[in-house]
């Protein structure tokens, strides 16, 4: 199997990965909407804007989501994930300033971690990301070569 | 002929595995209440992990101050393990 081959083959896993991963947040978010916006209430900073963010965020991730399908807005998919995973471990560190205690108001079975293993879960994700972002672009540096040649 | 056939399955096997999971998965835990009380306010309400009413070594904090289990310094300083 060819360098090109596994790259691909990355490429369509981490495609399905962040598929699986934004459309499980959002969904479990949106089942209990009720119960996401009384987390909020009481976060730092986000307590005033609660019913806005209850709604945009598993909105937001869904979007990606779809973003993630095609093609064609592959790249869009890849930074969008980027901005939105940093934003959550910038949010991370912040909360972890104020408090060692404050519950995680994200959706399902990743609710169960501790905001240290959150971090270290969404640095993991970032890297992935960044792995694709290279590997898409040789990818598409090959194809524009062979076709200019 | 296997990655054709895996690129269109794959995502879809995503999604339907992730709407799976969402709605098969229990409610979540309901989180709890704490206070603590800064300087020369009121007690202050906020919202704590269920293992901050475990105890244990390590104790639960807000801005640095301690948390109650209700409005009082009489009542239980929480902790968890």
């Amino acid at each position: 199997m060819g360098t090109k081959q596994i790259s691909r083959k990355v490429l369509l896993l981490t495609r399905a990965f962040f598929i699986f991963l934004f459309t499980y947040t959002a969904v479990s978010k949106f089942i209990y909407l009720m119960e996401f916006e009384a987390q909020l209430v009481r976060f730092p900073l986000l307590a005033p804007y609660n019913h806005f963010i209850s709604i945009t965020i598993p909105a937001i991730e869904l979007t990606i989501a779809c973003l993630w399908l095609f093609r064609a807005t592959t790249y869009l998919a890849i930074y969008s994930s980027l901005v939105l995973l940093s934003l959550y471990t910038v949010y991370i560190l912040y909360v972890l300033e104020f408090s060692n205690s404050i519950p995680c108001s994200c959706g399902g079975i990743i609710s169960s971690l501790s905001w240290n293993g959150h971090l270290l879960m969404n640095m993991g994700f970032i890297l992935q990301l960044i792995l694709g972002l290279y590997l898409l672009k040789v990818l598409n540096k090959n194809r524009h070569n062979y076709r200019t040649t | 002929m296997k990655n054709r056939f895996l690129k269109p399955v794959l995502p879809a096997f995503a999604i339907l595995l992730a709407m799976g999971l969402a709605f098969a998965e229990a409610s979540p835990t309901a989180d709890r209440e704490a206070y603590y009380k800064p300087l020369n306010q009121d007690w202050q309400p906020i919202m704590v992990e269920e293992a901050c009413y475990q105890g244990g070594d390590n104790q639960c904090t807000y801005l640095g101050h301690q948390l109650y289990s209700s409005p009082s310094f009489s009542s239980t300083a929480l902790s968890k393990p």
